[in-house]
């Protein structure tokens, strides 16, 4: 199976809030954070899709929250149809 | 001092010092205790329980209360946090107290002998009269032989004769270390009165009930005792916020609308005695000539009922309450202020108002000194500013009365 990496799209999330301080001045305090990557790979091979356990696709490791699968019959790699597959991860730590 | 939206600052409202998160705080001159709830910030640490701490708001105090509960919070949906400009994530120094009034760890003492002494336990109050009584039973048993005279001196040393409720308070109070202030002469003392199990506040509001009056804990946790009709029932508006959000009027139907008061008193006798002339007395003494007087001698124990009333609504009829007082001495005068003090209570609290606005300015608004039955301020911050808010409840109306009764020659 030859697979292509088609796109990689990386997001990182933080809730804050501002809280009153004995100084007078408001202070900006950052929540729990959320990273993610969003990767889109076409293949020539039909793929099994899954989600809830961790995995490494093209490099990132995470959880597999969302993964979608997609025929382009219009498309051919390596003389068979292209199937696109985007995989979304939850990542550990407060970058990406 | 009037604060606005703008100036409340996590500098100037403040619980002990730290910066608060939400403050709810209830003063109510029906409730024992004024009490309050407060979520702060706490980056010294906790104020252990039992500390005393002070509540500003808007750079204004509201009064010394008592830390009852202190609780940490560490929960990492609420305050697991990173500081802006550092690296770390660290909990936030949450604390959550639950507050009472100053003079709350006194005022809620048992009279006790842990809290009295062996040597003061257990109280027996009695009225000078009383106690002058109470000297004559024992002599005579002293010359029944029933008693030495060690076992009298002991019997006299037990009671603690008072020259009046006041006194009783005042005694009470200084055994819990309470201070204690009086805006009411209490004219009624029962002739012996024994507390003991009861809290120093329940001994204080009784004793003062006796005269119609009552008790509450101020800001600065001194008991004032005073004459809740003075307060409630005079001509004086209820303050307002600047801004009214909210009104709720009610005109309810009283309960009841007629009090009777009944009991007994001493009274003197009048005695005219007429003009005597100069002479001998049978003992041989000169008398010089004196002239008729009027004067009054003895002590008789005479009934007393008083009953007084206010207006039905709707024409109905009279719901009366009869109070009946045996344990202490009364005159018509006094009788007249129990019955009067009961249904000015039942006339206002159901002619009252709720108003609710903005609490800038209204930081002083508080029970026996406003005339209001009771205030809730809340101070919430909203993620980018304090929100802050009065709800205030007090009379709509007045109490007038015809003339007071006579009481010379009663006591």
């Amino acid at each position: 199976m030859t697979t292509h990496t088609h796109k990689i799209r990386k997001s990182a999330k933080a809730d804050s809030e501002k809280l009153p301080d004995i100084s007078g001045t408001k202070i900006t305090y950052a929540g729990g954070t959320e990273c993610g990557v969003e990767i889109t790979q076409r293949m020539n091979e039909e793929p099994t899709v899954s989600a809830g356990s961790t995995v490494t696709v093209a490099g990132y490791t995470g959880v597999a929250e969302n993964q979608s699968s997609e025929i382009l019959p219009q498309y051919k790699l390596d003389g068979a149809i292209v199937w696109e597959t985007t995989t979304t991860l939850a990542t550990e730590g407060d970058s990406v | 001092m009037i604060t606005y939206f703008e100036s409340l600052t996590g500098a100037n409202c403040t619980v002990g010092g730290q910066t608060i998160i939400s403050l709810t705080a209830t003063e109510d001159m029906e409730a024992d205790y004024d009490t309050a709830s407060a979520i702060c910030l706490a980056p010294g640490g906790i104020h252990d329980r039992g500390t005393q701490v002070q509540t500003v708001e808007g750079g204004v105090s509201t009064g010394l209360w008592i830390t009852d509960d202190a609780a940490w919070i560490y929960s990492g949906r609420k305050t697991w946090r990173r500081r802006s400009g550092t690296d770390a994530y660290t909990h936030l120094p949450l604390v959550s107290y639950r507050l009472r009034r100053k003079g709350y760890l006194q005022a809620r003492a048992t009279i006790s002998r842990a809290t009295l002494g062996t040597d003061n336990y257990p109280p027996k109050f009695c009225t000078q009269q009383r106690m002058y009584e109470i000297n004559q039973e024992i002599n005579a048993r002293i010359k029944a032989g029933e008693l030495t005279y060690y076992a009298a001196n002991r019997e006299r040393g037990t009671w603690r004769p008072v020259a009046g409720a006041a006194d009783i308070i005042r005694t009470v109070c200084g055994w819990v270390g309470l201070p204690v202030s009086f805006r009411v002469n209490l004219k009624a003392c029962a002739e012996e009165y024994m507390p003991v199990g009861k809290t120093a506040l329940a001994v204080c509001k009784e004793v003062a009930s006796w005269s119609g009056a009552s008790c509450h804990l101020n800001r600065s946790g001194t008991l004032v005792v005073y004459d809740w009709q003075q307060v409630y029932g005079q001509a004086s508006s209820v303050p307002m916020p600047q801004s009214l959000l909210e009104i709720e009027e009610h005109q309810a139907v009283p309960s009841p609308t007629q009090v009777t008061v009944v009991g007994k008193g001493y009274k003197g006798v009048v005695v005219d005695r007429p003009a005597k002339p100069a002479g001998w007395s049978p003992s041989g003494i000169w008398r010089p000539a004196q002239p008729a007087a009027t004067y009054i001698s003895g002590r008789h124990e005479k009934a007393v009922e008083v009953t007084e009333s206010i207006g039905v609504p709707g024409g109905g009829r009279h719901v009366e309450e009869r109070i009946e007082i045996n344990n202490y001495p009364l005159d018509p005068q006094l009788a007249q202020a129990i019955a009067r003090e009961r249904l000015a209570r039942a006339e206002l609290q159901a002619l009252s108002g709720t108003y609710q606005g903005p609490a800038e300015g209204c930081q002083s608004y508080a029970p026996i000194t406003h005339r209001i039955f009771s205030v809730t301020r809340t101070l919430n911050w909203t993620g980018s500013a304090y929100r802050y808010e009065i709800t205030i409840c007090g009379p709509r109306a007045t109490m007038s009365w015809g003339s007071i009764l006579d009481d010379s020659g009663w006591w």
